[in-house]
C-alpha cells in the first residue's frame, strides 16, 4: 500500500483522498432525509435514521421509557397542563431520535448505517470505526404529541487530523428541526469522526 | 402494564441559586439490553451496539458499546429533572470521551456554572459530566438552563 496522498499533513491512501475530495466538494449543500432505500440509490448518500419524525406519544413516551426519564412533563397531562408548557412535551432530547446529525455513510462506514448496507473494506483497508465527537444543540419550540418534525441538514465542514493510532477524518453538520407549523424546534450541530489507522 | 411512577419536582427558582451549587446527581446502570433497546429505538441497527464479536472485530472495542447520544441524553436529564415544571432547556452541548459498556454505571454531575438576567429572564449556565465506576470521565457537557423568577409567575 506504499502510495498515498495528503490532505494537509495527513497521508492518505487514493480511495481515501478521492472520498474526501468529493465530500469537501459538497461543503454548503443541504441534504433532506431519505429512507435506505433512497440512499442507497446514490453513490454520495445522506441518510437518517428518523424513527421519532412522527412524535405520536406513544413513541414519545416510549423514547422517555427506554432513557428511565420519567419526568411528569413527557407524562402526566394534568401536571403538565400547569406548566410553562401547558401540556404534554417531549424530552428536548427526543430530537435525537428525529435526526441526530449529518452522517455520513458512504460504503465505507455500512456497519454504522444498519442493514443492507455492504461492507467495502477491500477499498477502504484502514477504516477501523467511527464515533460521535461532540453534539450541540439549540431548543425553540417544544415537540408536542401529535407534531410531525422534518430536518434538514447543512454540511459545514470536513477536514483530517493526525492522531497518535488514528487518521481522524471530522463531517461538521448542521441541522435545522421544524413541526408542521414550520416554527423552529431546534438547531444540532454536530461532527462524527471516521478512524482510519495509520499507514505506516 | 403497571403504572410509571412520574417524577415531578418541586419549582427551583432563579433567585434562589447560587454559582457554583450542585445539582442532583443522577445514576445511570448501562446493560446490554439497555444499549442495544436504545439503539434500535433510535434506529441504529449496528451490531456494534449489542453482538460481542462484531464490536470486537469490526469496531476494535472490547465490548458492545453505547451509542455516544444516549450518554448525551442522560446527561441532559440531570437539567430537565431540576428545572422543573416552569423550567427550559435551551441549549446542550456533550462530548463523549470514553465508551460505555454494558455494566458500565454513570454518575451524573452537575453544578451551575454562572446565572445571569437576559431580556428579563434568569439563564444559568451549567456544568455537567458523567463519571464511570472507575472515575474516569465519559462525558463533558454544558447546558444553558432559564429559570423562572419569584414572583413573575
Amino acid at each position: 500500500m506504499g502510495q498515498h496522498e495528503t490532505a494537509g499533513e495527513v497521508k492518505l491512501m487514493p480511495a481515501e483522498k478521492d472520498l474526501f475530495e468529493r465530500w469537501k466538494a459538497k461543503i454548503g449543500q443541504v441534504f433532506v432525509p431519505q429512507t435506505e432505500q433512497e440512499a442507497m440509490a446514490d453513490d454520495l448518500i445522506i441518510y437518517f435514521f428518523g424513527l421519532g419524525a412522527e412524535a405520536n406519544w406513544t413513541w414519545i413516551k416510549r423514547w422517555a421509557t427506554v432513557n428511565e426519564d420519567y419526568n411528569a412533563l413527557w407524562f402526566d397531562e394534568e401536571y403538565a397542563k400547569n406548566s410553562r408548557w401547558g401540556g404534554i412535551i417531549a424530552p428536548p432530547l427526543y430530537l435525537i431520535s428525529v435526526n441526530d446529525g449529518l452522517q455520513w455513510p458512504e460504503s465505507f462506514t455500512d456497519e454504522l448505517c444498519g442493514p443492507g448496507m455492504m461492507a467495502r473494506t477491500d477499498k477502504f483497508p484502514y477504516y477501523s470505526h467511527t464515533f460521535q465527537a461532540e453534539s450541540e444543540w439549540e431548543f425553540f419550540e417544544p415537540v408536542r404529541p401529535g407534531d410531525t418534525i422534518s430536518s434538514e441538514a447543512k454540511l459545514a465542514d470536513i477536514y483530517w487530523k493526525q492522531g497518535r493510532e488514528y487518521r481522524m477524518c471530522f463531517v461538521v453538520g448542521e441541522t435545522t428541526l421544524r413541526n408542521q407549523k414550520g416554527e423552529l424546534v431546534g438547531r444540532n450541530k454536530s461532527s462524527p469522526v471516521y478512524l482510519f489507522r495509520n499507514i505506516d | 402494564m403497571s403504572e410509571i411512577k412520574t417524577k415531578k419536582v418541586q419549582q427551583i427558582f432563579f433567585d434562589d441559586v447560587k454559582e457554583g451549587d450542585e445539582i442532583p446527581t443522577l445514576i445511570k446502570r448501562y446493560t446490554l439490553q439497555k444499549i442495544a433497546v436504545f439503539a434500535s429505538v433510535h434506529g441504529d441497527w449496528c451490531p456494534g451496539h449489542y453482538d460481542y464479536k462484531w464490536a470486537k472485530e469490526k469496531f476494535n472495542q472490547p465490548a458492545p458499546f453505547a451509542y455516544g447520544l444516549q450518554i448525551t441524553a442522560h446527561c441532559s436529564q440531570i437539567l430537565t429533572d431540576w428545572m422543573g415544571p416552569y423550567g427550559a432547556l435551551k441549549t446542550f452541548k456533550s462530548r463523549t470521551t470514553t465508551p460505555v459498556y454494558p455494566d458500565d454505571v454513570l454518575t451524573i454531575r452537575g453544578r451551575v456554572a454562572k446565572r445571569y438576567l437576559e431580556n428579563g429572564e434568569g439563564m444559568i449556565e451549567c456544568e455537567v459530566w458523567a463519571e464511570k465506576q472507575d472515575g474516569r470521565i465519559s462525558a463533558r457537557a454544558s447546558g444553558n438552563v432559564t429559570l423562572p423568577l419569584k414572583g413573575a409567575r
